[in-house]
Order: C-alpha cells, then sequence, then structure tokens
C-alpha cells in the first residue's frame, strides 16, 4: 500500500467539524449531560416518578414543537399555535358545558382548527402577507374573539371521566399514556416529513424557496398545508394539555408561555429559523433538553420568575450557538430573514 | 461660548419655571342627590324619596374579573336587582385580569363623567390610587369593595381578611397537630402586592408564630389557576411530605392547588391526606371540591352581604348627598371557618354568583 | 391638479383646443400616487378615516382626549424604538418586559432602596438601555436571529421583573411622594402634562434623527441592504447595536412614566405593550423589510390604536373584543400596506401616459409638381465628414478656424480640424447627449445637452455647466424644474442664451413617449448672463429649433408638433409679442439657424402623412396603441427624411433641398452655413455632410455670429476661461 499516496487530509477547525454534527445528536448529548448533572446534584432526580413526570408534562409542548417546526421547515412561522391550543381547550369544554356530545364537540372544534390553518395558509401562501403579522393577528383574532363571543366561564375543568381525559390517564405497560401519545406524534412527524415525498419538498421548500418553485413544487398549496397541518396538531396539544392540567382559563394571551416553548423546542433542536435545516429528532431532542431542564429548576426550588431568567439564559445560548455554528452569510442573507 | 450658556440657561430656567406639579383643583360639582332624610316620613313617601334619589343615577361596577366568576357575578347580580328596579342605571365592566383595560375603564368613565358611583374592585393597592382621588375631585362617589386601596373611597366594604386569615390558619393548626404532621406550610397568593395577599399573609403569620409554624415558601400565583398549580406541583416535588398545608389566599386558586395534591397523592409523591389546603371564601364551587376533598377547609364570609352592602352604601352616598371624597367608612363583614361537613350548615357559605 | 402651469408666453391656444384639453386628468393622478411620500398616505388617510369614523360613531369624544394623549405619550416611546429598529431591519418583542423592568425598578429604588429620584429617573432609562444592549449584543455582535432573540429576551426580562417585584412584594405596594415623581405622573412642563412633553421631545428628535442626520440615513440604508451599506463603509454592526440600545432606553422611559403615573407594582406592567406598538407600527406603514419607515407615521398608527382602544372601552367591550379587534386592524394594515406597496407604482405608470388632442390645418401636398416643394436630390452628393466616426451628430458649430465641431449621441463633442476636416479627434465628453450648438457673445461654445442642461465648452475641453433647472412652478404636480430636455439654443445680443426645451416630464431617451402623448409640455427658458433662469414662453408643442433673428429683436422658434415656426419677440417695440411666421407647414420642425443673405435654414425630421394627421384627433387610440403594442411599433412620426428649407423673415418659403434617395443623408436635423458651405447634421445619420453652396445663396452675413455683435476679439482656441 506504500504506492498509495495519502491524500492531502482537509484540516477542519473545530466549528466546521461540530457544525456537520446533526444538532438533535448534539442536544440529546447535552439532554444526557444535564441528566447526569441533575443525578448528581438532585435527589430523586433519577427516580422512575420524576423521569416519567418529565416526560409527562413534556408531551403538551412537544407536540406544539413539532407543529412549530413543520410551519418553520416550509421557512414560514406561526405564533397562532398556542393560541389554537388554548382556544380548541375552551371551546371543546365550552360546547360540552352546553349539553354538546364530546365527540360532536371534538370535531366541530377540529374543523375549526382546520379552518384556522386554511385563513392563515392562505393569507400568507396568497395573499403574501409576511407570516409573523399574519399568525399573531390569527392568533390575536382567535383568543380574543372566542373569548368575547363565545365563552361564559372564566376557568374550564375538564369533567370526570371525558374520553379528553384518557388520553393522559394511566399506563400501558409501565409508560404512562401520555407518553405514548407524544411518542405516537412524534413518529408519524417524523415518518411525514422524512420520508414522505410532501415531507421532502416542505423540506426542499424552506432551504430554498425560489428553486422549489423553479422545479416545479406547489409551494403555495404545500405553504398552506403547513399551516393547516400545524393548527391541527395545536388543537391536539390543546387537548393533551386539559388533559393533563385538568382545566383552562381565559386570560391567555397570543404570546403564551406554551408558544415561546414550542418555538424554542424546535429552534433548540437544531430547526433554524430560516427553513429548511433540522429535523424532528432534533425536536424531540430540544422537548427533551427543556422538559428536563424546567425540572431540575423546580428540583432546585428556582421560583417562577427566576426559571423564566434561567432559561432565558440557557436559551439564548443555544441560539447563540446555532448562530456560531450555522451563521448567516452576510454577503447573501436578506435583511427581511428575521 | 458663554452668551450660548447663558441663552441655554436661560432656557432651562423659563422651562423650570413652567414645571409645575398638578395639585388636582377640587372639582364642587357633587353627584347630586338630596341633604338626607327628614326625620320623620310616611312608609310610602319614605320608598317615593329614595326612589327618586335613584332614578337615573348611574352606577358602574368595575371588578377585576366578571364573566363566570361568582364572587363578582354575586355582587353584580345584587346591584342589577337593586339599582335597575329603582330607575337608575348599573353596568358592568369586566377587566378580565387586565389591570391596563380597567385604569383605562375607569379614567374614562371620570373623563366623560359618565357616572354618580364608581364601584371599584382594586388589584393592587396602589394602583387606583389616582383614580380615586380624580373620582373625588370629578364628583364622583367611589364604593371599594373587598380589595382596600392606598387610597380610602367614599366607603369601603369587604371581608375581614386578616381574621379570616387567623381563623382558618388555626383550623389548619389543629389539623396538623392532630396529624402530628411537620410544622411547615406553604403559601400560594395573588400577586402579592394587592390588598388581600398583604392581609392574608399577615393574618396567618399572627397565628403561625403564635404555634411556632414556619411559612417555609410564598408563591405568587397571580390569581391564575395555571399558576397556582404549577407552584403546588413544584412546592409539592421539592418539600413532599415536609409541610403539612397549603395557605392559598384565593379560593379558585386552591381547587388547582388541591388538584395538584391530589396528582401527588396518585403518583405516590406524597401519601394520603398528608397536606390540607386551606383558603377563604365558599363559592359553590370551592365547595364542590371542599365535596370532592381538594380543599380541606375555608373561611366563608359574607359575599352575599357584601352585595347588599354595597347596595345600601350606595343609597346612603347618594341620599346623604356629602362632597365625594369628604367622608370615609371602612366596614368588615363577618365570617365562618367551614369544611366539607358543616358547609352546607351555614348561608353565606356556597353562594352561586346569581 | 390636473392643470398646467403657465410662465411667460402661454403657448396653448396654438394647439387650436380648449380648457379641457389642457387637463390632464389621469397623469395628475399617475402624478400624486407616484409621489414618495404617497406610500405612507394612503394607509395614514386611511387611518385618519377610520379614526374619526370611530370618534363620531363612539361615545368617545373631546373628553376621552387627554386619556388618549396620555396612552398614545406612553405607548408611542416604544413605537418610536421599535421603527428604528425595524427600519434597521430588525425587530424587538423584548419592549413590553423592559418596559416591566425598568417600571417595577424605578419604583422599587425609590420606594425600597430610597434612592433620590435625581438618580431614579436617569437609572430607569439607562436600565432600559442596558437591557436593550443585551439584545444589540447579541444580534449585532453575535449575529442572532433578532426575532427568536427578543422573544426569549422577553420572556427572561419578564422574569427580572417578576423576581424583582416578589422579591419586594410588601415595601413596593406603599407609596412615597416626591415632587420629582409627582412631577412626572401629575405635573405640567408650561401647561402641558410632563408625559406629553417628554413624548413630543423624543418625538422631534427622532424624527429628525432618522431623517436628518447621518446616522439616520445610516439606519435606513443597513435596513435597506445590509451588504451595500457595509460595503459602502457604514458600520452595520454598530448601527443595530445602537438601534437596540434606543429602543431599549426608549422602553425604559416609557417605563418610568408609566410608573410615575400609575405606580402598578404588579409583574404585568408592560406586559403585551410590545403587540400594540407592533401593531401600531403597521399601521404606520414600516415596513418589515426594513429599510422603510417614520417614526412620525409610527406615532400617527398609535393614535388609531389608542382611539379604537378608547372606543372599545367606551362601549364597554371586553378585553378579549379589544384584542381581537386590534388583530384585525393590524391584519387589514398589513394587507394594505402590502398591495399599496406592491401595486402603486404600477398603476402610476398605467396611467402616466395621457394623451392629448390637437387640431392640425390642411396637409400640403409635397409631391404635387410645381411648387417650391418639389422634391430633389441636391443634398444626396454632400460629401461626408467623419464617416463612421461620428454617430448621431444632431448639430454641429464651426470657429473662426474652419474646425467643426459637432455632437455624438455617444456623449462626445467631435472637433474635425479645418479647413479639409479628415482628422476628427474627441474634444470634450459631456455625458449627455449633445444636442444643439452654438456660439455666445464670448466666442465660447455652448452645448445644450440632452438630460443635463446647458454647458460651455472651453477651448481646452472642459466643459461648465451653464444652466439646469428653472425655478419649479408652484401649481405643478409635476417637478418640471429640471432642463431635461434642452434640444437647441441660440444667443441674443443682450448676452441671454433661450434654449428650447422639448418637454418637461420626458428625458431625451424617452422622446417616443412624447410623440404619442402630444402634449405641449414644452418651453422656451432664457439664460441670463448671470445665470439665473426664467420661462419665457410655456405650454409649448415640442419646440425644437431656436434661433435669434438678424435684427437681434425676436427669436423664432421651431415647432416639431405643430409644425409651425413662431416668433417671440425680446427687444424693441414689440418686446413680449408672440406671434406666428410659418403655420401648418408639410413636416416637422427641427433646428433653424441664420443664412449668410439674412434669411434662416430649417430641416424637418419627418412630413406629415393623412394617417399622422389623423392620430392627432384620436387619443385614445394612441394610449391603447401604448398599452398593447410594443414600442417598435407604435405609430409616431418616423424620422426618416432629409430636407431642408430656406425661409425669409416674414415666413416665406424660398427654397427646398431633398436627399430623395435617403440614402447618405436618411435625416436631416440641423443646418449650418459656414464659408460658402451648408454642414448638414442629423440624430441619425453617419457623417456630417458638407455641401457646396451656389453662389446666388451665399451672402455676406458671418450666420455664426451673434446679430448685433460685429465679431470677436479672439479665435475659439484662444478663449481663455
Amino acid at each position: 500500500m506504500g504506492a498509495v499516496a495519502t491524500a492531502p487530509r482537509t484540516e477542519f477547525s473545530l466549528r466546521q467539524r461540530l457544525a456537520h454534527v446533526e444538532q438533535g445528536l448534539f442536544v440529546f448529548g447535552m439532554t444526557i449531560a444535564l441528566c447526569v448533572v441533575g443525578a448528581l446534584t438532585t435527589d430523586g432526580f433519577l427516580s422512575l416518578n420524576n423521569l416519567s413526570s418529565i416526560l409527562q408534562l413534556s408531551v403538551t409542548f412537544g407536540i406544539l414543537g413539532i407543529a412549530a417546526a413543520i410551519v418553520i421547515l416550509g421557512k414560514g412561522l406561526d405564533l397562532s399555535l398556542a393560541a389554537v391550543a388554548i382556544v380548541t381547550a375552551q371551546v371543546t369544554l365550552e360546547l360540552m358545558r352546553r349539553d354538546l356530545s364530546e365527540g360532536r364537540a371534538i370535531l366541530l372544534v377540529v374543523l375549526f382548527a382546520l379552518v384556522i390553518g386554511l385563513v392563515n395558509g392562505f393569507v400568507v401562501a396568497f395573499v403574501e402577507v409576511p407570516a409573523l403579522f399574519t399568525t399573531l393577528a390569527t392568533g390575536q383574532l382567535v383568543l380574543g374573539g372566542v373569548l368575547v363571543l363565545f365563552l361564559e366561564e372564566n376557568i374550564y375543568s375538564l369533567p370526570e371521566g371525558s374520553a379528553i381525559a384518557v388520553l393522559t390517564d394511566g399506563s400501558i405497560l409501565g409508560v404512562p399514556r401520555a407518553v405514548l401519545v407524544g411518542a405516537l406524534v412524534f413518529l408519524l412527524g417524523w415518518l411525514f416529513i422524512s420520508y414522505t415525498s410532501v415531507g421532502r419538498l416542505i423540506r426542499a421548500m424552506g432551504d430554498n424557496f425560489d428553486t422549489a418553485r423553479a422545479m416545479g413544487a406547489p409551494v403555495r398549496p404545500l405553504q398552506v398545508l403547513t399551516y393547516v397541518v400545524a393548527a391541527l396538531l395545536a388543537a391536539f396539544a390543546g387537548y393533551v394539555m386539559i388533559s393533563t392540567e385538568n382545566s383552562v382559563e381565559t386570560t391567555g394571551t397570543a404570546f403564551d408561555p406554551l408558544l415561546f416553548t414550542a418555538v424554542t423546542v424546535a429552534v433548540i433542536g437544531g430547526v433554524s429559523l430560516s427553513g429548511g435545516k433540522g429535523t424532528l429528532l432534533g425536536v424531540l431532542a430540544g422537548t427533551l433538553f427543556v422538559g428536563v431542564l424546567n425540572n431540575l429548576l423546580v428540583l432546585h426550588s428556582f421560583s417562577t420568575a427566576t426559571q423564566d431568567i434561567v432559561r432565558g439564559a440557557l436559551l439564548l445560548a443555544a441560539i447563540a450557538l446555532d448562530a456560531w455554528l450555522h451563521p448567516r452569510d452576510e454577503e447573501t442573507a436578506k435583511t427581511d430573514e428575521l | 461660548m458663554k452668551t450660548r450658556v447663558a441663552a441655554l440657561l436661560g432656557a432651562f430656567a423659563i422651562v423650570l419655571a413652567g414645571c409645575t406639579v398638578d395639585g388636582g383643583s377640587s372639582d364642587d360639582s357633587s353627584a347630586g342627590g338630596g341633604e338626607g332624610m327628614p326625620d320623620t316620613i310616611t312608609p310610602i313617601k319614605a320608598r317615593q324619596a329614595v326612589y327618586d334619589t335613584m332614578q337615573g343615577k348611574k352606577i358602574a361596577f368595575v371588578p377585576i374579573l366578571y364573566k363566570g366568576y361568582n364572587l363578582t357575578t354575586e355582587w353584580g347580580h345584587t346591584m342589577e336587582r337593586s339599582f335597575e328596579r329603582m330607575g337608575a342605571e348599573f353596568k358592568v365592566y369586566d377587566s378580565n385580569f387586565d389591570t391596563d383595560q380597567m385604569v383605562k375603564t375607569i379614567n374614562d368613565l371620570i373623563a366623560r363623567e359618565a357616572v354618580d358611583v364608581l364601584v371599584l374592585h382594586n388589584p393592587d393597592v396602589g394602583v387606583l390610587t389616582q383614580q380615586i382621588e380624580d373620582a373625588a375631585d370629578a364628583g364622583i362617589y367611589t364604593v371599594v369593595i373587598n380589595m382596600i386601596s392606598n387610597a380610602s373611597g367614599d366607603i369601603f366594604v369587604g371581608a375581614d381578611v386578616v381574621g379570616s386569615a387567623e381563623d382558618v390558619a388555626e383550623r389548619a393548626v389543629t389539623d396538623c397537630e392532630s396529624r402530628g404532621a411537620p410544622k411547615q406550610v406553604a403559601v400560594i397568593d395573588g400577586p402579592g402586592n394587592d390588598a388581600f395577599s398583604l392581609q392574608w399573609n399577615a393574618g396567618i403569620s399572627n397565628t403561625f408564630e403564635e404555634h411556632g409554624y414556619e411559612v417555609v415558601r410564598t408563591s405568587h400565583a397571580q390569581w391564575q389557576n395555571s399558576l397556582a398549580n404549577k407552584a403546588a406541583m413544584q412546592i409539592l416535588q421539592q418539600q413532599k411530605d415536609n409541610i403539612c398545608a397549603f395557605m392559598v389566599t384565593f379560593d379558585l386558586n386552591a381547587i388547582a392547588v388541591g388538584d395538584a395534591v391530589q396528582d401527588a397523592e396518585r403518583q405516590g409523591l406524597i401519601q394520603e391526606g398528608s397536606i390540607g389546603v386551606y383558603t377563604m371564601a365558599a363559592g359553590a364551587e370551592t365547595c364542590a371540591a371542599m365535596d370532592a376533598g381538594k380543599v380541606t377547609a375555608t373561611a366563608a364570609y359574607d359575599v352575599t352581604g357584601i352585595g347588599s352592602s354595597i347596595v345600601a352604601g350606595t343609597q346612603q352616598l347618594l341620599e346623604m348627598g356629602n362632597e365625594p371624597g369628604s367622608m370615609h367608612t371602612i366596614s368588615l363583614l363577618p365570617h365562618v371557618v367551614v369544611d366539607k361537613t358543616t358547609m352546607n350548615e351555614y348561608t353565606i357559605a356556597c353562594y352561586t354568583g346569581n | 391638479m390636473f392643470g398646467i402651469a403657465t410662465r411667460g408666453v402661454d403657448a396653448f391656444p396654438l394647439t387650436g383646443r380648449g380648457w379641457r384639453d389642457r387637463l390632464t386628468p389621469l397623469q395628475g393622478i399617475s402624478d400624486v400616487i407616484g409621489k414618495r411620500w404617497m406610500e405612507g398616505a394612503v394607509p395614514l388617510v386611511l387611518a385618519a378615516v377610520l379614526t374619526t369614523g370611530v370618534v363620531f360613531m363612539t361615545p368617545v369624544g373631546a373628553t376621552d382626549a387627554p386619556l388618549i394623549m396620555d396612552e398614545v405619550a406612553e405607548k408611542s416611546l416604544l413605537a418610536i424604538g421599535l421603527t428604528l429598529v425595524m427600519v434597521a431591519g430588525g425587530i424587538d418583542l423584548s419592549i413590553g418586559s423592559i418596559v416591566g423592568c425598568s417600571s417595577l425598578a424605578a419604583l422599587t429604588a425609590f420606594r425600597v432602596w430610597g434612592w433620590p429620584m435625581e438618580v431614579v429617573i436617569p437609572a430607569a432609562v439607562i436600565l432600559g438601555a442596558m437591557l436593550g444592549a443585551i439584545n444589540g449584543v447579541l444580534i449585532a455582535k453575535m449575529k442572532m436571529r433578532p426575532f427568536i432573540t427578543t422573544l426569549v429576551t422577553l420572556v427572561a426580562f419578564g422574569g427580572a421583573a417578576e423576581a424583582l417585584q416578589s422579591r419586594y412584594t410588601n415595601q413596593l405596594a406603599f407609596p412615597k411622594s416626591d415632587i420629582l415623581w409627582d412631577f412626572l405622573g401629575e405635573g405640567a412642563i408650561a401647561g402641558i402634562p410632563t408625559a406629553w412633553a417628554i413624548f413630543g421631545i423624543v418625538l422631534v428628535v427622532a424624527h429628525i434623527g432618522l431623517t436628518r442626520s447621518r446616522w439616520g440615513w445610516w439606519v435606513t440604508a443597513v435596513g435597506s441592504d445590509r451588504r451595500s451599506a457595509r460595503r459602502n463603509g457604514i458600520p452595520v454592526d454598530r448601527v443595530v447595536f445602537l438601534t437596540y440600545v434606543l429602543s431599549g432606553a426608549l422602553a425604559g422611559l416609557a417605563g418610568l412614566l408609566t410608573a410615575a403615573r400609575l405606580g402598578r407594582t404588579d409583574p404585568a406592567v408592560g406586559e403585551g405593550w410590545e403587540l400594540i406598538a407592533l401593531t401600531a407600527v403597521v399601521i404606520g406603514g414600516v415596513s418589515l423589510k426594513g429599510g422603510r419607515g417614520s417614526v412620525v407615521r409610527a406615532v400617527a398608527g398609535m393614535v388609531v390604536v389608542a382611539v379604537i382602544l378608547q372606543a372599545s372601552i367606551a362601549f364597554t367591550l371586553e378585553a378579549g373584543g379589544y384584542t381581537a379587534i386590534l388583530a384585525l386592524v393590524l391584519f387589514s394594515f398589513a394587507i394594505l400596506d402590502l398591495k399599496w406597496g406592491k401595486y402603486r407604482l404600477r398603476i402610476a405608470e398605467k396611467l402616466t401616459i395621457d394623451p392629448g388632442r390637437i387640431s392640425v390645418g390642411p396637409l400640403v401636398d409635397v409631391t404635387e409638381p410645381g411648387t417650391v416643394w418639389s422634391i430633389n436630390s441636391k443634398l444626396t452628393d454632400a460629401p461626408p465628414i467623419g464617416l463612421g466616426t461620428i454617430e448621431g451628430a444632431e448639430d454641429c458649430a464651426l470657429d473662426d478656424e474652419g474646425n467643426l465641431f459637432c455632437g455624438d449621441r455617444r456623449g462626445w463633442i467631435w472637433r474635425f480640424s479645418g479647413p479639409d476636416h479628415t482628422n476628427g479627434e474627441v474634444f470634450a465628453r459631456t455625458g449627455g447627449m449633445p444636442l444643439g450648438h452654438a456660439w455666445d457673445r464670448d466666442g465660447v461654445l455652448m452645448v445644450a445637452v440632452g438630460g443635463m442642461g446647458v454647458y460651455r465648452v472651453f477651448p481646452d475641453g472642459e466643459t461648465k455647466l451653464v444652466a439646469n433647472q428653472v425655478r419649479r412652478s408652484l401649481t405643478s404636480l409635476h417637478d418640471d424644474s429640471a432642463l431635461r430636455f434642452a434640444d437647441d439654443l441660440d444667443t441674443a445680443p443682450d448676452g441671454s442664451i433661450y434654449v428650447s426645451d422639448f418637454s418637461t416630464r420626458t428625458n431625451a431617451a424617452e422622446y417616443m413617449v412624447e410623440l404619442v402623448e402630444y402634449r405641449p409640455n414644452g418651453r422656451i427658458v432664457r439664460i441670463d448672463p448671470d445665470g439665473s433662469t426664467d420661462v419665457v414662453v410655456s405650454n409649448y408643442v415640442f419646440p425644437n429649433g431656436i434661433c435669434t433673428s438678424h435684427d437681434g429683436q425676436s427669436i423664432l422658434i421651431a415647432s416639431t408638433g405643430l409644425f409651425r415656426v413662431d416668433r417671440l419677440w425680446i427687444s424693441g417695440s414689440k418686446q413680449g409679442q408672440f406671434e406666428p411666421v410659418m403655420e401648418n407647414l408639410p413636416g416637422y420642425c427641427d433646428n433653424i439657424n441664420r443664412a449668410s443673405d439674412g434669411n434662416y435654414w430649417m430641416s424637418f425630421i419627418a412630413m406629415r402623412t393623412p394617417m399622422s394627421d389623423l392620430l392627432m384627433k384620436y387619443p385614445a387610440v394612441r394610449r391603447r396603441m401604448t398599452r398593447e403594442v410594443p414600442q417598435d411599433n407604435w405609430l409616431v412620426p418616423q424620422l426618416n427624411v432629409s430636407c431642408v428649407l430656406k425661409f425669409d423673415d416674414q415666413g416665406n418659403v424660398l427654397k427646398v433641398f431633398w436627399d430623395k434617395s435617403l440614402e447618405n443623408y436618411p435625416m436631416v436635423t440641423s443646418i449650418n452655413e459656414h464659408a460658402g458651405h451648408l454642414y448638414l447634421c442629423g440624430l441619425l445619420n453617419n457623417r456630417v455632410g458638407r455641401l457646396q453652396l451656389d453662389p446666388e445663396d451665399v451672402g455676406d452675413i458671418d450666420p455664426r455670429l451673434v446679430p448685433g455683435t460685429t465679431g470677436r476679439s479672439l479665435p475659439f482656441s484662444e478663449v481663455a476661461r
């Protein structure tokens, strides 16, 4: 083998090498590191009970994170997700209070979510209003409109024995049902984005919108599709939310912490806001990271306010890392990429 | 250069001279009404006199939250029944926990002088201070209910929060002692800067200090169930069985805390029945929650009575016709500690909001 | 708005039409919506209509004005900061939490820590600026995305506010009195409430800063195109950083003011204000794409938001109702702004060509034998100068030494050395389209450069601007100050220069549009020796040739569009009078120049046809043509004739020369006589022709001299600058 000249090895900087690592794996690694830290410093962190509670509490924002990720992968942004989730829960419970059967209430509400998704998609794709404004406005409109026109209570509690409660009740083979539900949604979302042609086209569109269009991808219908899928997932997340929390209030705002968590879960998981980049495995990793982080902050008796600060700082670090690993090309970056 | 400096100084002096602090010019127009009732009057004329006084008066009620909230709807409905029957206009302005909205509503009503009496439900001891003064200047009476403010309105009616807190804390101590639980409690209050939370915390610490109990955590749940629920879960995860009671200021929050306690029991985080949830006020939901074992005991205060007192106080203000802001009264209403077994024995517990 | 600004002699009656044909309604609309300020004006007018509607249809009235103003004053500070950030291409969602932080910090510092107010006031603003600086460092230095970054800091700063509040809950709730505190909250400066005054100062400073200062231009440049900004040496990072610091400082100021006014001590102070500011900014037409926006308009947007808010309160709408209405407004204005921005210029462009109607006299048939017009081939064999090297010499001039100076449509001026004109060199470069040439009183070459104005050319080839604008007329929507299309000029005995300006609307390169529109957009401008300019004839249809008469008392003006020559008396007893010399000629007139025998030379660039006359009557046909037919196929006078005529002061046509073959001289735009020769120039020719004149045509006047002067002291090559 001596005759074979060794090819000159290209030297990669640390940054370049890290940038090629799938961010999902990276975040998984960070999550595990966090778990190790947690196990060493915190009593009861490693208990089965605590771990399953981490997972259960992460399901709602995990599903919303998938919804956010699907839209972001297609170079969009959906700020109405939290509003849709909250409104879904409120309206379903109000309909049930008005003696509608649960099945019908859910059907009606899912149709409602579908309409919201269609409106979002239509306005973004066909009227070409920036997604930021569109979804901010629809989110506020839906929250405010439903509150004024429809709701009659301040706090809605989930009736005992409803089908929604079953969603996260108990466990199957020792695994909490909520976790199974979350896992199923992740699996389906992952298959959709990674292995269907529609999913691939969405990513292509997010990566380079003009090229995708020139290639013949139906970019506008695809955009609408991402918003519809996101709205439906948000509605589902709303059901998971009342199922775990048992009640929902009417004081939510469009900038609910839920929205914030969903978007950051996606971003931490490597779904770049510039679109096209990232996978749902990354979102899963991000979800677990935030879940473990929340748990540790709670176990270490931080007040909610301090938790917000610590979480904010950590998220900023994660976004800064993303910006460092995947820097914007200053020569080609458009200024309107927010 | 010197002239420029001089000119600047001069300009500055002029600006300074123009600065004023508005002391609030007192507007002497009063809300109208009589000089009080005559010494003697026949029953029929007396009734007519009341109706004449109330005829066409405008009364606005600005609660922190109205829709779907038994406490304020209880008062609202009482006022509505009374005032509308007497020919006065009554209107509710729901703030839905939005302080900005509340302040703007009140400012607007004062600016347009659209009302004769403002019934205020104050979210924060400081925030309505200016508005109460402005209302008096504009010749509008203010009736502050349940949540006292730094500025006194013409009338304050409300629960004896300190007393209620002392009494329900006493009950908590009794329960804890009977279980032999640790002498530690956790508090979940509102924003913390509101009259209710301040008085509640003062009341329970009176009792707990006396009995050597320690408040290990105070969480501000901002009146929000989700926050109360989360705060309770956190405290449970940290403290487990090391506390014996949650002292929750707001009864609806107490239900959410009760949910968290029951969840923790189900998960085996704490032993069943090892932690009690105590609060004050007893609306129908709270009673249902006590029935379901989520809330242990509550200091039920006379909510209906507060409604009636507002009605009576408003009529008194309008009949006396004193200048708004010239006199201030503060009245406290009674309470009783009830639990699952005793709640149906008292008329002041389990009000329905109608 | 649809009229024509008339200055000097009004030549409109020459078109033979009434006042209605003076109006150009579509063009007027196009002019209006094409204005830059219209970009924000339409949304703003709609906002004003909406506001007025709300005020009239709801209980909101004058008594609410102070409340609305309070609201506007506080929240506009946020809107102004957000505008700065957005104009620089970013977004700041964290301002709501910065308000909360600074408000609670100010209250804590004053009530709990007992700081003196003189310290608290600047500290609150500085705290805001520092929080803004955190955003700035993350976004400008670490290149993080503004949206997600400020969304996270929104939560983090909110947490900080809440932590502060819960640490000092009990002490915070009880007010302390201080003169400065009351001054901020309820005081007034010269009768104006303090908050309003502060807001007013900030607004003025921010507006001037953004529109008039270098830093403001940098902000706009960075937002419009980051790459170009960096390449132009603008410190992009520093500018972006500063916008966030300013936004934070203004939010801090707003927090201080709200703390003084309301004294709210719950951690929800400022919650949701970022959305209100964002809505206001969108209503004000600030673009999410950066580079576009005005703080004044953002404040106007805030007024709309505040009025709607007040109306929703007066209507006792629930908080949710207000949110929903605000969202609807945000929605509609985002769409409106987007669509208006997209279609405004398209509409303006569509309406800008607005053909007019012209009445013309009967057509003279030049093919009829036996008239002075008889077609001949006299020009055909004129020997060429500069064959193949020249491209489009519209006009030329000759100096005493026989050197020929002629223009070139590439922007040059050639010099062909006399007397044989074989050696040509580029003598001067104008950068525009050199058209008419003439000598001034001192013997310096004057050139009318299309698109640039009037220039002097010195013997060393240096050019110097003489004039390129006149005072703008007050009643014209369109900016008619520039000499867009100076095409010929001549010097009067008093040294003033008369210039024909083909059109006040169109540049030289777009002359086809003028030929289709056929509007009296042309004018004659006098440039006085001191450089001041004045319009002497306005509303003239395509003035294309100008020449001082032999007696020096009048100037002759050739109208390409109306086939006529007019005379404007500039001195003597008839001074100021305007009278026709020749009317209803058979061709489209171009330059006029003096002949040596006391007459004048003029050329036609095209001949009238029954078709072209017919088209004059139907402006709608011409408009449709511009919309549906490519420019190459437009029916306009075809510039393909070479016809030179000689006429006398009374307007009698004496002689007509043609190039029947059109082989050598497909067009002649100008004729200059010198030393027994005619020099033939043409805008589409690749040569200048030199035609030997019959001795009978040659007189003893030097046509190059300004009438009334007796020759120059120095030849051109020795004229000093």
